[in-house]
C-alpha cells in the first residue's frame, strides 16, 4: 500500500516538476523572442508616419462596436472619449444589451437619438432588436437597442449593422488613445491578408486623465491593481508579442481588437455559448483559414493602446479571472481537434498545445504541486532546506519573467513616468509570488470545474466612473514630455 | 586570495539546489539592474531631447520664415547631435501637409537638413544596415532631400526589402520627375501583399499627367495581375477626369469577360469623373446584374452622381436581398438628400476585394 502511495506521489511530483520546468522555460523563451520582436517593431515604427497628414484618405472606414450592459456610470464619458478619436472615417455602434439601468436614456439624451432606417442587417442570429437609433448631433453614432443576450450576442448584433470592412470590438469601460485606431489599422494596410489585430490593454487605475485622454501614467494605490499591472505587461508584451512568431496568438482581447468584417461573418460571428467569446472567435478564425489553406495573419501590435479599469477588490478579481479561465477552457475544449494536429501547422503543434496543457491544465497542476508539497512536508518527506530552496527557485523564476516584462515595458512608449513606480513594480514582482499567484491559481482551477458543469454565468464587476478610478490631474512636471510623445 | 577561501568553501559545500537558487537570484539582480539602466537611459534620452528641442525650437520658426539665417540654428547643433537634428526636422516635415517644392517653408526645412544628410545616405547604401533602419533613412531622405538624393531613392525601389522599397515609393510619389513616375508605375506591382487601396492612395499623389497613360496600360493589360489592375483603377479614381480614357473604361465596364471587381471599379471611376452618360449606361446594366458587387456599385454610382431621377432603382436596391446593395442604396439616398457635397466612400468593394484577389490567383 505504502509503495503504491509513494509511486503515485512520485509520478505526481514528476508531473508537477515537469510542468514547472516547461512553463518557466517557455516564459523565458517568450521574453527573449518578445524582446527581439519588440525591438524590431519599435524600429519599424520610426519609418511610419502615423500623422499621415498627406495620406489619410487611404485609411479604410471602420466601425467601433461597443456592447453596453448597465453602463450608466461610464457611457456618457465613453461618448466623449470616442468623439475625440483621431481617425478620418469611423462609425460607432453602441449596443444596449437590454440594460436594466438608465443606459439607454443617457445615450438618448447625450446623442439626441432618433429611430433610423433599418438597412438590411446581416444575418447573424441574435436576440430581437427593438430599435436602431442614429444620433442627430453626430451621425457617426448609432445605437442598437436589443434584448439581453450577453456580450457575444450584442457584438453579433453590432456586426449585423456594421457597414464597414473592418470593425473594432471594445468594452464600454475602455478608453482608446486618440491615435489607437490609426495604429491598429496599419497592419491591415501593410499586409492585406491580415484578418485580426489586437492592441495592448493597459490599466487605467491610478492614471490621470486630462482633456479626454490619459495624460499621466502612474501606479494606483491599490495593491491588487498594482499586481495586475505587472501581470498585464507580462501577458501582452511578453506573451502575445512572442506568439506573432508562430502564426499569432489564440486571443485578441475583447477589450480592444480590430477584425476584418467579412472574415468574421464567414466564421459565423461570435459564439454566444461561451463566455470567452473573444478567444473562441480568434481560435475559430485560425481554424477556418487553416482548414481551407488560405493565407491569413492574426497579429498583436504593442503600440495601439487601450486603457481599461481593473478590479480592485479580490471578489471582483475572482469573478473576472474565473470567467476568463472558464472561457479559455470552453474554447480550448471546443477546438480540441487542433491539438497536436499537423494540419493546423504551428498553431496546432505549438500554440494550441501551449494553451491546452499550460493555460488550461496548468493551474490545477500547479495547485496540485502546492498541495503535494505541503503533504510531503507534513509527512516529513521533504528536507526544510530543500523546501525553502524550491520555493525560492519558483519565486526567482517568476521574478525573472516579471522583470523581463518590465524591461520590455521600458521599450514601450507609454511608460511609468515616476521612478518610484518602477521600484514598486519590482517589489510587486516578488510579492505577487506570495499570495496573488496562488489566489489566481485557485480562481483558474475552480474555473475548470465550473466550465465542466457548463456554467455560463458572467459575474458582475463593480464599475466606477473613469475619474473615480484615476488620479485627479496633478500639476505635472512631465506635461511637455507628454505633449511631445 | 585568502579572503576568498571561505566563499570557495561555501560554494564547494553547496548542493545543486542552492547553486540554482543563487544563480536565479543573480539573474534577478542583473535583470533589475538592466531595467534600472534602461530607465536611466530613457530618462536621459528624454532629457536630452527636451534640451535639444528647446534650443532648436526657439530659432526654427524664425528660420523657416526666413527672418533669421539658417546658421542661427546650425550653430545650436553640436557635433554629436547631428542625427538627432535630422530626426527633429523629419518630424517637423511630417506635420507639413503640403510638401511640394513650391512651399517656401518646406524648402527652407530641406535647406536646413542638407548639411547633415550624408551619414543617412550612407546607411541606405550599406547593405549590412537592417531593413528597418534603411527604410527609415530612405523616408528621411525622401522628406528632407528628395531631389538631392533622387537617384539613391530610385535605386531603393529595387531593394530586396519591401519595406525599404515602399518607403522609396512614398518618397518618390511627390516628385514631378517623369523618370521617377515611370519607375513607380513599373514597380508598384511588387507590393502585392499590401492593401491595394493603400497603394492606390499613395500612387494618386504622383503626377496624373505623367502616370495616367501607364496606369491605363496596366489596367487594360489582361496579363497583369488583378491586384495591379485594381490598384491602377483605384488610382485613377483619385485623379481629375481624363476624358480621353473614358471610352476605355466604359469598354472595360461592359466587357463581361472581365472580372466583376474590375467592371464595378470602372463604374466607380466613371462616376468619380462625372462621365454621366457612360456611367448611366453601366448603372442600368449593373442594376439588373446577377452579382452583388455590380448591383452595389450601381447604387453607389447613383449616389455619387447625385442622380435624382433614379428613385425607382434606389428603391429596388433598398429591398434587394443582398445586404451591401441595400446599404449602398441607403447611403446613396442619404447622399442625394444631403446638402453636403462630400462624396461617401463605397463600402462594398473592400469587403469583396480580398476574396476576389485570392480567387484570381
Amino acid at each position: 500500500m505504502h509503495d503504491r502511495l509513494y509511486l503515485i506521489i512520485e509520478i505526481l511530483s514528476i508531473l508537477v516538476i515537469s510542468y514547472f520546468i516547461v512553463l518557466n522555460g517557455i516564459y523565458l523563451l517568450q521574453g527573449f523572442f518578445a524582446y527581439r520582436l519588440l525591438k524590431q517593431h519599435t524600429r519599424r515604427l520610426r519609418s511610419v508616419d502615423f500623422n499621415m497628414a498627406d495620406s489619410r484618405e487611404c485609411l479604410p472606414p471602420v466601425t467601433l462596436l461597443v456592447p453596453s450592459y448597465n453602463e450608466e456610470t461610464t457611457c456618457q464619458e465613453m461618448i466623449t472619449y470616442l468623439k475625440e478619436l483621431d481617425y478620418p472615417d469611423f462609425e460607432v455602434i453602441m449596443i444596449n444589451d437590454g440594460s436594466q439601468d438608465a443606459t439607454l436614456e443617457i445615450l438618448k439624451r447625450e446623442l439626441k437619438l432618433e429611430a433610423a432606417l433599418h438597412v438590411n442587417p446581416a444575418k447573424l442570429r441574435t436576440q430581437p432588436v427593438h430599435e436602431v437609433y442614429r444620433s442627430t448631433v453626430d451621425p457617426r453614432f448609432w445605437v442598437v437597442d436589443k434584448e439581453n443576450g450577453g456580450k457575444a450576442d450584442a457584438l453579433n448584433a453590432g456586426i449585423n449593422y456594421c457597414r464597414t470592412p473592418f470593425f473594432c470590438a471594445m468594452d464600454a469601460d475602455t478608453v482608446l488613445e486618440p491615435d489607437a485606431l490609426i495604429r491598429i489599422v496599419y497592419p491591415f494596410l501593410e499586409e492585406r491578408h491580415t484578418i485580426a489585430v489586437g492592441g495592448i490593454i493597459r490599466i487605467l487605475n491610478g492614471c490621470s486623465i486630462k482633456g479626454n485622454r490619459v495624460a499621466h501614467v502612474s501606479l494606483p494605490k491599490n495593491f491588487w491593481a498594482q499586481l495586475q499591472i505587472l501581470e498585464y505587461l507580462r501577458a501582452f508584451l511578453a506573451g502575445r508579442m512572442s506568439w506573432n512568431l508562430l502564426g499569432g496568438s489564440l486571443i485578441v482581447s475583447g477589450a480592444f481588437g480590430m477584425f476584418r468584417h467579412s472574415a468574421v461573418m464567414e466564421a459565423g460571428g461570435y459564439d454566444v455559448e461561451t463566455v470567452g467569446e473573444d478567444m473562441e472567435l480568434v481560435t475559430r478564425l485560425h481554424r477556418m483559414y487553416l482548414e481551407s489553406d488560405r493565407p491569413y495573419l492574426i497579429r498583436f501590435v504593442p503600440d495601439p493602446v487601450a486603457w481599461t479599469q481593473c478590479p480592485e477588490r479580490l471578489v471582483d478579481l475572482y469573478h473576472q479571472r474565473e470567467r476568463w479561465q472558464r472561457g479559455l477552457v470552453q474554447t480550448v475544449w471546443k477546438h480540441k481537434r487542433m491539438l497536436g494536429n499537423p494540419r493546423y501547422g504551428e498553431v496546432g503543434l505549438v500554440t494550441y498545445p501551449y494553451f491546452f496543457f499550460l493555460e488550461m491544465l496548468g493551474p490545477p497542476i500547479e495547485f496540485l504541486g502546492y498541495a503535494l508539497f505541503f503533504i510531503l512536508l507534513l509527512m516529513g518527506q521533504v528536507f526544510w532546506g530543500f523546501a525553502i530552496a524550491l520555493a525560492l527557485v519558483s519565486f526567482g523564476l517568476g521574478m525573472i519573467v516579471s522583470l523581463m516584462s518590465l524591461a520590455l515595458g521600458e521599450m514601450n512608449i507609454r511608460r511609468f513616468n515616476n521612478r518610484r513606480d518602477l521600484w514598486t513594480l519590482i517589489g510587486c514582482a516578488f510579492l505577487e509570488n506570495i499570495f496573488f499567484r496562488q489566489f489566481l491559481n485557485v480562481c483558474r482551477s475552480w474555473a475548470l470545474i465550473t466550465a465542466m458543469k457548463g456554467s455560463k454565468s458572467w459575474g458582475r464587476i463593480q464599475r466606477k466612473r473613469f475619474e473615480e478610478n484615476t488620479n485627479p490631474w496633478p500639476v505635472d512636471r512631465h506635461i511637455d514630455e507628454f505633449e511631445r510623445v | 586570495m585568502n579572503n576568498w577561501m571561505p566563499l570557495n568553501d561555501w560554494v564547494m559545500h553547496m548542493n545543486w539546489m542552492e547553486l540554482l537558487v543563487v544563480f536565479i537570484f543573480a539573474i534577478v539582480v542583473i535583470l533589475a539592474m538592466i531595467m534600472l539602466h534602461l530607465r536611466s537611459r530613457n530618462d536621459k534620452k528624454a532629457q536630452d531631447w527636451r534640451r535639444m528641442e528647446a534650443a532648436w525650437s526657439i530659432h526654427l520658426p524664425a528660420v523657416l520664415a526666413r527672418e533669421e539665417p539658417p546658421e542661427e540654428l546650425w550653430n545650436q547643433v553640436r557635433a554629436d547631435e547631428k542625427l538627432f537634428f535630422v530626426d527633429y526636422l523629419y518630424r517637423i516635415a511630417c506635420t507639413i501637409p503640403e510638401r511640394s517644392v513650391a512651399n517656401p517653408e518646406y524648402r527652407q526645412l530641406m535647406a536646413l537638413a542638407a548639411p547633415y544628410l550624408k551619414p543617412i545616405a550612407r546607411r541606405v547604401q550599406n547593405p549590412k544596415t537592417d531593413s528597418e533602419l534603411r527604410a527609415r533613412s530612405v523616408a528621411t531622405l525622401g522628406k528632407l532631400a528628395p531631389l538631392q538624393y533622387l537617384k539613391l531613392i530610385e535605386d531603393a525601389l529595387n531593394d530586396p526589402s519591401d519595406r525599404v522599397a515602399f518607403a522609396a515609393m512614398r518618397a518618390l510619389v511627390d516628385q514631378d520627375d517623369p523618370h521617377a513616375s515611370d519607375l513607380i508605375t513599373r514597380v508598384f506591382s511588387r507590393f502585392h501583399d499590401f492593401n491595394p487601396e493603400f497603394v492606390a492612395a499613395l500612387l494618386a499623389r504622383s503626377n496624373p499627367k505623367l502616370a495616367t497613360p501607364r496606369l491605363v496600360e496596366q489596367l487594360v493589360n489582361p496579363h497583369a495581375t488583378l491586384w495591379a489592375r485594381v490598384v491602377a483603377i483605384c488610382t485613377l479614381e483619385h485623379w481629375p477626369a481624363a476624358p480621353e480614357f473614358v471610352p476605355q473604361l466604359t469598354k472595360l465596364g461592359k466587357d463581361q469577360q472581365q472580372p466583376s471587381t474590375l467592371r464595378a471599379l470602372a463604374l466607380r471611376v466613371l462616376s468619380a469623373w462625372k462621365a454621366h452618360a457612360e456611367a448611366r449606361e453601366l448603372i442600368y446594366e449593373f442594376a439588373s446584374g446577377d452579382e452583388e458587387i455590380l448591383r452595389a456599385h450601381a447604387m453607389y454610382a447613383i449616389g455619387r452622381l447625385r442622380l435624382k431621377n433614379e428613385n425607382e432603382l434606389l428603391e429596388l436596391g433598398l429591398y434587394d436581398t443582398a445586404r451591401w446593395v441595400a446599404i449602398e442604396a441607403a447611403t446613396a439616398w442619404e447622399q442625394i438628400e444631403s446638402p453636403e457635397t462630400r462624396d461617401s466612400r463605397p463600402r462594398w468593394y473592400l469587403q469583396s476585394l480580398d476574396p476576389a484577389l485570392e480567387t484570381a490567383k
